[in-house]
């Protein structure tokens, strides 16, 4: 075996180990750093993964202590509150891979529940108080990477948003274009629909807070059918901040 | 069948309602597949306490890309548990009930095997390849033995233990695809 790691069927195997548990610490951290940027490997790991999770749902017993899960409950509530998003680009590139826990912190969690049940209640009251269609709110202009324009999204109220691209938008047979905004970053990326079409579309996404200006709007090229994680995670096709229109 | 990946992202949005979901459906399975690694009930439960505090943390960072999300969530369980015994708690076990430990470990991978469906795709794989190299690969995922382990518990040398794994790897790509 003469062929290095680039060798395809090297890297088969290579996925195979790691899925097993049997890389040392070095092997295991180089593998995953790789994972994260080589879809092709996140492939064949996850094939790995669902082959052998076969195994594992053999297993059976007897409940757990009826402690267990007051246990889980208390380290969650020490726990620092999930990662808050502030960027879907972090956010996508971030790795899939499981590793060690980070130390519990006792502040953050509750202060984060607190506030989202606030901002729930407030969705809900909007909802109610925005039931007839107005002119839009708020207005993005969504640029591609070379800041040119591509769409205009406009947010209608607390959930409909009319999307008009600006430029032919070139969508593989497989794919489709998903519209995601950031309603806050507690909550993170929310998908508001999937573009069918590359022409003016009404869209309803969930009922989320009033949109505000520089709330972050983007369009992501993801599998036909959408994400499917329900976060973004295709190529950026535009993305841009909304502004107020005076109308 | 339960929506594991839409429960886990309803976790990344701080919704607890969602974790208990997923620990109704999961936890005594995920006890049992820590123990059979750890061996030792209460170790597996600390496992799968410890385990889902991370999916609650980790949620938001889950990627379908690397498998569906029950996958993801039995990965988190099964690296905890290898840490667990990584540091150091099962070379006592070896050294001290060498015997009983090898008869424990043939007893727990068998199960593993003769539970898996009669069709199973992956059972009709592994009864293809030779004893030596199944029960390697088996000894490596059912029981997380590392390549000395297994090396250890067959009397072979660290490289035959190696290979066996790798053979077994290729054999059942092949025989899967």
């Amino acid at each position: 075996m003469t062929n290095g790691i680039e060798e395809p069927h090297d890297m088969s195997l290579a996925a195979g180990e790691y899925v097993l548990g049997l890389m040392d610490d070095a092997a295991r951290a180089d593998f995953e750093a790789r994972l994260a940027t080589d879809p092709e490997l996140r492939r064949l790991v996850a094939f790995e993964r669902e082959r052998f999770l076969e195994l594992d749902l053999t297993a059976s017993g007897p409940a757990p202590s009826a402690d267990l899960w007051q246990r889980i409950e208390q380290d969650v509530a020490r726990a620092p509150a999930p990662p808050n998003v502030v960027d879907l680009d972090a956010r996508r590139r971030q790795s899939a891979a499981p590793s060690a826990p980070t130390g519990p912190s006792r502040r953050g969690f509750w202060q984060g529940f607190a506030a989202a049940s606030v901002l729930g209640l407030i969705a809900s009251g909007v909802a109610y108080m925005q039931a007839t269609p107005q002119p839009p709110r708020l207005v993005v202009v969504l640029l591609n990477d070379q800041a040119q324009p591509v769409s205009l999204v406009e947010a209608l109220d607390d959930k409909r948003i009319r999307v008009v691209p600006l430029a032919a938008i070139d969508v593989p047979s497989n794919r489709t274009l998903q519209v995601w905004t950031l309603p806050d970053p507690a909550t993170g990326p929310v998908s508001m629909g999937l573009l069918e079409t590359v022409r003016a579309t009404l869209l309803e996404g969930p009922v989320l807070p009033s949109p505000r200006p520089d709330q972050l709007y983007e369009i992501t090229l993801e599998p036909a059918g959408g994400s499917p994680t329900g976060r973004p995670t295709g190529p950026i096709i535009g993305k841009g901040y909304a502004r107020t229109p005076r109308i | 069948m339960l929506d594991y990946a839409g429960l886990v992202q309803a976790c990344a949005r701080g919704d607890r309602q969602a974790l208990r979901s997923l620990y109704d459906e999961e936890a005594a399975r995920l006890v049992a597949v820590a123990q059979r690694i750890v061996r030792r009930r209460e170790l597996a439960e600390e496992v799968v306490q410890d385990a889902f505090v991370q999916v609650w943390q980790k949620a938001a960072t889950f990627d379908a890309s690397v498998g569906s999300a029950r996958a993801w969530i039995y990965t988190i369980v099964r690296h905890r548990a290898l840490n667990v015994i990584r540091d150091g708690a099962r070379e006592d076990l070896l050294e001290a009930e060498e015997l009983a430990a090898v008869q424990d470990r043939a007893s727990v991978v068998e199960d593993a095997f003769s539970q898996l469906a009669t069709e199973s795709r992956l059972r009709a794989c592994l009864e293809e390849l030779d004893r030596e190299k199944r029960e390697s690969l088996l000894l490596s995922y059912v029981a997380g033995y590392s390549h000395g382990e297994i090396a250890g518990l067959m009397r072979v040398p660290i490289g035959t233990a190696k290979s066996w794994v790798r053979r077994a790897l290729m054999a059942l790509k092949d025989c899967m695809a």
